[in-house]
């Protein structure tokens, strides 16, 4: 493409370049060759008619006619000459070559001849004879026109015709130079355009290459240089030194690139580790309404080995957990990792958290070559009582938020774990009323730094929390970390950031209005459960010994009524029971969808009857009526619906 | 449940263990009524260790107790836990079985 628009560049430039030189020099020369043929036919004419003139002196003077006839048609042998006449003195014409007479334009211009004055010179005029041509008319007087006057006419035609030929050879001289410099200039063009096409072919290449591998072989532009040693060799030049400056440069950027992911990586594996430890659905236990808890990680951009873990030991204890690991990145996370799993299997076998540490203090120190530590909060919660056993191994100590009141839980002495096998972890204990909450965090809380290296300090944190006082566990973790992000204002987070809230929300002795409820199958099997459910409940809100026996045996009578009597068919069916305990009165409701049953109908039995007369059936209603408070029955949507209310003693 | 069985001159010892409510009352049963068919007509049944019974155990007390009248035969039953006890007391079983404190007292009515 390059060559060809080139090549018509430069093609055209030549067309204009010899057409404006064939023009003029066509014209210059055609002029030239006009004048020179002209002065010779002129002077040629002039010789002519001197030689007749001359020559025919006598014979006009002697009238020989037929001698000067001679004479003139001798003359019309002569290239260019057309015509020949003598007039005589009196101006008639007496001999001539016009066949087959003389035209008047010869007639009319002898007589303007005779009136001009010659001196001794030929008289050239130009002639138009309609029918005959263009004539150059040389007139000369014969014996100063006494004797007479002789006219040569030349053919002017011929001159014409004698400039277009050597016009024409001309032109086509000039054809054949310009084909001769096409022919030199395609070449000269090809010979320059030829290293650009290589470049600009390479150039386009070079945008499908891989620039962090190493060129294959040489660069086909390598020979550029060398060949043109013109600009545009200089060219091909610079494209070489451009390509290699990429090429390194790529490799380069390629080089820091991969070590940018590694750390990158090396991070994201970190935090990967520390975020699958800690347990992230909140909230954790839905079927505990006993306790709020919410807890949250935020971790830093290198991972500070912080984390957090609850779970319940048994029905009634809930064990958490805080700690942050010494260190920081991959490291921190295994650490963190190790420590996380040796709590929940500690917390198994034995229950008490200064033990917990313990135990898990041993085990640490056992393998730590890498002499790493952790500092960690541990506590129980008996969900039924609000009380909380804890031990504190160098961590933080919680804060204990109480109507209002904010105070940190008490030391119990006992350094971070990891450092010596040889150390007693001692406890302490609280007891949660309806409403107190516990705020364990780590320091990347109260370390956070704004941008002046202020601290956010244990002090902000607890005016925070008194201000944020009744909130639930998930506001008063989003407040403070938004407090805390608001402190830093921007300032990248150098530890992690962790928090745990548990929000005790059951005063057993005060608060009686909870219900839950328990979905169970038609199967004799599902009695125990269900009467494990009722004991739950039952002491969950600190029903006497007795009240409980009662209510299972109650709901055992009933439920075994409903398996063995209510459905006609073998089909899997849903028993619904639901417990409530309001103002002192349990509550507890049975569905199904069995065959309509009113309990309340079924005649009692007579307890005084000897054994021959009693019947068998009868005696679990009986039960069921005798140990409970208040029965009632109702049928609606299909469904039985028995409602048992006791009146509860308190343990 | 779990049933201990023993043997006392012609008398049959059922030591009752664990609960019985409708699942294990129909073990029990079977077990009660094959002995009275192979012809064992005393029984004492000791619930000295038995934590809980529903009207499904009472049942069986009663089926035991009634195919035996016609062989002259007799359950008797002692030991009872306070929370027993106040099942039996709700249904008015005091009135229809021979219980007793002691075993030993229960052996002596059947001997």
């Amino acid at each position: 493409m390059t060559r060809a628009s080139l090549f018509t560049k430069t093609l055209v430039l030549i067309v204009v370049l010899f057409g404006i030189i064939a023009t003029t020099t066509s014209i210059l020369s055609g002029w030239n060759l006009y004048r020179n043929l002209t002065q010779e036919y002129q002077s040629k004419g002039v010789a002519i008619a001197k030689s007749i003139a001359d020559s025919s002196v006598e014979m006009l003077l002697n009238a020989d006619v037929s001698t000067i006839q001679s004479v003139v048609d001798q003359f019309t042998e002569i290239e260019g000459v057309s015509y020949v006449i003598v007039f005589d003195g009196q101006g008639e014409a007496i001999s001539h070559t016009f066949v087959p007479t003389v035209p008047g334009d010869v007639l009319e211009l002898q007589r303007q001849t005779r009136t001009q004055a010659f001196n001794g010179r030929a008289l050239t005029n130009n002639l138009r004879v309609e029918g005959m041509g263009d004539f150059l008319d040389i007139a000369l007087p014969i014996l100063a026109g006494v004797a007479g006057y002789v006219h040569v006419g030349m053919d002017r035609s011929l001159i014409r015709s004698r400039i277009w030929s050597a016009v024409a050879i001309q032109q086509v001289l000039m054809f054949v130079i310009f084909l001769l410099s096409a022919l030199v200039a395609y070449a000269f063009v090809k010979r320059i355009s030829q290293p650009l096409k290589q470049l600009a072919d390479h150039a386009g290449e070079l945008a499908t290459q891989d620039f962090s591998e190493p060129a294959i072989g040489p660069s086909d532009i390598a020979h550029l240089p060398n060949k043109s040693r013109d600009e545009v060799g200089k060219l091909a030049e610079s494209f070489i030194t451009m390509e290699s400056a990429l090429r390194q440069s790529v490799r380069d950027l390629k080089e820091t690139t991969a070590a940018k992911e590694r750390i990158e990586s090396e991070l994201k594996i970190a935090r990967d580790i520390q975020m699958s430890m800690v347990p992230k659905t909140f909230p954790p236990f839905p079927n505990r309404p006993e306790f709020d808890l919410f807890a949250t990680l935020v971790p830093a951009r290198e991972v500070g080995g912080d984390f957090y873990d609850f779970f319940f030991i048994d029905d009634h204890h809930l064990c958490f957990v805080i700690g942050d690991v010494s260190g920081k990145g991959v490291p921190a996370a295994l650490f963190m990792a190790v420590t996380r799993t040796l709590f929940r299997t500690t917390a198994g076998k034995v229950t008490e958290p200064d033990e917990i540490l313990s135990l898990v203090n041993l085990e640490i120190c056992r393998n730590n070559d890498t002499c790493m530590f952790v500092t960690v909060f541990c506590a129980v919660l008996d969900i039924r009582t609000g009380e909380v056993e804890y031990s504190n191994g160098g961590h933080n100590l919680p804060y204990r938020i109480s109507h209002g009141e904010t105070a940190a839980l008490k030391n119990t002495g006992g350094m971070a774990l990891g450092f010596t096998e040889d150390v007693a972890y001692g406890s302490g204990k609280i007891v949660l009323r309806a409403g107190d909450g516990l705020f364990l965090y780590t320091d990347g809380v109260t370390e956070a730094m704004d941008e002046a290296g202020n601290q956010f300090s244990e002090s902000r944190l607890e005016e925070f929390l008194k201000q944020a006082n009744g909130s639930s566990a998930t506001k008063l973790i989003q407040g403070t970390v938004d407090q805390v992000k608001r402190h830093a204002a921007g300032v990248a987070q150098s530890d992690d950031i962790t928090i745990v809230t548990l929000k005790y929300l059951l005063d057993a002795k005060a608060t009686m209005g909870e219900s839950i409820a328990v979905e169970l199958k038609n199967s004799l099997s599902e009695i125990e459960r269900l009467a494990r459910t009722a004991d739950d409940f039952a002491r969950h809100h600190q029903l006497s010994a007795e009240t409980r026996r009662n209510v299972k045996l109650a709901l055992d009578e009933i439920l075994t009524n409903i398996v063995s009597y209510a459905y006609a068919d073998a089909d899997e069916h849903r028993i619904v029971a639901r417990f409530a305990l309001e103002h002192k009165t349990l509550t507890i409701e049975v569905e199904d969808d069995g065959r309509p049953f009113n309990p309340l109908e079924a005649p009692e039995p007579d307890i005084a009857q000897s054994l021959q007369e009693r019947s068998i059936g009868g005696l679990g209603i009986h039960l069921v009526r005798k140990l409970t408070d208040e029965l009632e029955y109702q049928r609606q949507n299909g469904r039985n619906i028995l409602i048992m209310k006791l009146k509860v003693k308190e343990a | 449940m779990d049933i201990h069985e023993e043997r006392k001159d012609g008398l049959l010892v059922l030591g009752l263990e664990g609960r019985l409510d409708a699942i294990s009352s129909k073990m029990f049963e079977e077990k009660v009524l094959g002995m009275i068919d192979g012809g064992d007509t005393r029984f004492v049944i000791d619930l000295s260790r038995l934590d809980y019974v529903s009207s499904a155990g009472l049942r069986v007390f009663l089926v035991a107790s009634k195919r035996l009248v016609p062989a002259g035969g007799k359950v008797v039953l002692c030991s009872l836990q306070e929370p027993v006890k106040q099942v039996f007391d709700i249904v008015g079983f005091y009135s229809v079985f021979s219980i007793h404190d002691s075993r030993d007292e229960a052996l002596n009515t059947l001997r």
